[in-house]
């Protein structure tokens, strides 16, 4: 068998896509693509079409399938490149303030969330050799320390970073990109048991340091936010029983309505002065002084108790009376579950 | 040099494409460096590309055309014919465009970047990517003012006089010569030498209460980074909980009754790791060694009875 590397199958299947306006059918593009070519047509040559679709729209580049009216055969189906997939090289050109900006945008997802993504767009903005960064530091060239050079780079000074602490941020990201619904356990803040959801994946968001998917809940009709953090399950997809698409302003919709609770959402707490609780209370965001009590903002009463609590007794809850619950509450479970010599659950 | 899942596949191929155009002929040692790749990676990606073609719908194809002799007997690499992406690329993916924007968002603050500047490069991201749903979102960060100053002292070389909290002890003033700001998950840290403790240490930005110049003298050369763990400790706590504490955590989660986990966590400071598993909201519990058992204990006590007699709860509804 004449065997061509997946790489230069895919890549010349993209050139024949890329060369036509009208499209190719699957039949012409067997015949055509170096690596389709003397294959027997059948069920693996299919899949390995469907599997090369799948390696290009990683990259970015999305068949397009035009049916032609009244024919169901799929034989007659044209493929070829969405339009705007393609554009010019030198939207992808920047100057060097831009180019170092884009070098640190791109190193805060070296371990995180967005890897994958970072480092494909790094790949692209490398096609203009005046671009270097994206890389980890020890591979760039040029760029290793020198304690007696100039001036630090910006990408010394400034080292972002969101680690991957999501498991599940990859699978829903690929889940979301086929349209595929997705099933895990999910423990909500406040609850002790984890229940099971069905979700349509729609987008994420980081907000406050924490990633949250955000998609519509098959169980409860409605649009969710989910912390990723508290997906205790592998995330399983399936075929969506409902075909679905992203609203194409989900995650702007979804940061701006966390935002609008993070407002109005508020606890007033007493904090011992000078305390580590009291110094990091007042430094954070939006944090407010009245009647000598800290008022701190928060975008969930289950996870500010949580945050309270790590305080022990640097902080009290003044107000509102749930809130001051809730942490009494946790504050009570830690000191029932400590309170033997040994653990419970030690074995 | 490693070479990850990404640079293996056909973005390579494209983007040295334009790369190779843009460069006149480049050296496949000048094209790995610049891509970060081994040298062999470089050769087999230009064979590949060289190897394809646009089909000529005779059964043939019109192929990419290099220098092969300069590419076999002096590695370098010139294009001379190219059938497709003449004057035409692959756009940014939506995602890809938003990993850049949403990275930009975090980071742009910290920078001396001008906002409009920032912002018109959005845009041009923006433009930059095929069309798509808007499938990532990230929240501004307010950027304290004393991550700027510390910013400039990193730039400018100089040493700072910072007041500064750790949990569990009073006030300390420090003289640091600070050399990175991280950006951790939301939290700013500040990696400086310690002048009175000759040590590298790591500062919280939330934890710091002042900050001031001074005019000592940069040292000479910044001390080793030394890490002291104490000891640790074994904890048990929900799946959700496990996660909060992963950071700490040296070894992997082992299931103890379907709905908890077992997991060992580092022991940097006591009453570090007594907040951090407080902040689990009694998710997680120390199951030894006692003594951090007896001190978590301790810990909740306290805090139920209240901090100190002047603090009475005063409910306001």
């Amino acid at each position: 068998m004449n065997r061509v590397e997946a790489e230069e199958r895919q890549f010349s299947l993209l050139l024949a896509l890329v060369d036509t306006s009208v499209g190719f059918t699957k039949h012409e593009l067997f015949v055509r693509v170096a690596g389709y070519q003397g294959q027997p047509v059948g069920d693996a040559l299919e899949r390995m079409f469907e599997r090369d679709k799948d390696a290009l729209r990683e990259h970015g580049i999305v068949i397009d399938v035009v049916q032609p009216p009244g024919d169901d055969s799929n034989q007659e189906a044209r493929y070829r490149v969405l339009d705007g997939v393609l554009g010019s090289p030198a939207e992808l050109q920047f100057d060097a303030e831009e180019r170092d900006l884009l070098d640190l945008a791109l190193r805060v997802w070296h371990e995180g969330g967005l890897t994958e993504e970072s480092q494909r767009a790094a790949l692209k903005l490398r096609a203009d050799p005046e671009f270097r960064g994206g890389l980890p530091l020890e591979r760039t060239p040029g760029r290793t320390s020198d304690p007696d050079g100039a001036e630090p780079a910006t990408a010394s000074i400034l080292q972002p970073r969101q680690r991957p602490r999501e498991s599940a941020f990859q699978a829903l990201k690929r889940a979301a990109d086929r349209r595929r619904e997705v099933v895990f356990d999910y423990l909500k803040p406040g609850e002790r048991t984890p229940r099971s959801r069905t979700v349509q994946p729609w987008a994420a968001v980081l907000f406050r340091g924490r990633w949250m998917l955000v998609g519509h809940d098959l169980g409860a009709e409605d649009t969710r936010t989910f912390l990723m953090q508290r997906i205790v399950s592998p995330v399983k997809d399936r075929a969506a029983k409902q075909p679905f698409e992203a609203p194409g302003d989900a995650a702007t919709t979804a940061l701006a309505k966390l935002e609008e609770i993070w407002a109005t959402a508020s606890v007033g707490v007493h904090a011992l002065p000078g305390s580590d609780a009291d110094i990091r209370l007042r430094h954070r965001r939006d944090t407010s002084e009245e009647d000598g009590l800290l008022v701190v903002h928060h975008a969930d009463r289950h996870l500010i108790a949580d945050e309270l609590t790590g305080f022990g007794s640097d902080v009290a809850v003044a107000w509102p009376a749930e809130q001051r619950e809730l942490v009494r509450q946790r504050l009570e479970r830690i000191r029932d579950a400590h309170a033997e010599a040994t653990g419970e659950a030690a074995s | 040099m490693s070479e990850s899942r990404i640079e293996r596949g056909i973005g390579l191929l494209l983007s040295l494409i334009q790369y190779v155009t843009a460069s006149g002929s480049v050296t496949v040692q000048e094209a790995a460096a610049h891509f970060g790749v081994p040298e062999q990676r470089i050769r087999e990606a230009v064979e590949r590309v060289f190897m394809a073609g646009v089909p000529d719908g005779a059964g043939d194809f019109i192929r990419f055309d290099i220098d092969f002799d300069a590419f076999e007997q002096q590695d370098v690499i010139s294009v001379t014919m190219r059938p497709a992406f003449e004057d035409e690329t692959v756009r940014l993916s939506p995602r890809e465009a938003s990993a850049l924007i949403a990275g930009l968002t975090l980071v742009a603050g910290y920078t001396e970047a001008a906002p409009e500047r920032v912002a018109a490069l959005r845009d041009k991201l923006r433009s930059a990517a095929s069309q798509g749903a808007d499938t990532v979102a990230v929240d501004t960060l307010a950027v304290p003012l004393a991550a700027q100053r510390i910013r400039d002292a990193i730039r400018d070389r100089s040493v700072l006089a910072i007041d500064y909290r750790k949990p569990g002890a009073g006030t300390q003033r420090r003289r640091i010569a600070p050399v990175a700001l991280n950006l951790n998950e939301g939290q700013v840290f500040v990696e400086a030498a310690d002048l009175d403790k000759q040590g590298m240490r790591t500062f919280r930005l939330d934890r710091i209460e002042a900050i001031e110049p001074t005019h000592d003298a940069w040292p000479y050369a910044l001390p080793e980074r030394e890490r002291t763990v104490t000891g640790s400790a074994q904890v048990v706590a929900t799946r959700a909980a496990a996660a909060m504490l992963r950071d700490y955590a040296t070894s992997e989660p082992v299931s103890v009754d379907g709905e908890r986990v077992r997991l060992d966590i580092e022991v940097w400071s006591e009453p570090a790791v007594l907040r951090a598993v407080a902040a689990c909201g009694g998710d997680a519990e120390i199951v030894a060694p006692a003594s951090l058992r007896r001190a978590m204990h301790r810990f909740a006590v306290d805090a139920l009875g209240g901090p100190s007699g002047e603090r009475e709860q005063t409910p306001r509804d």
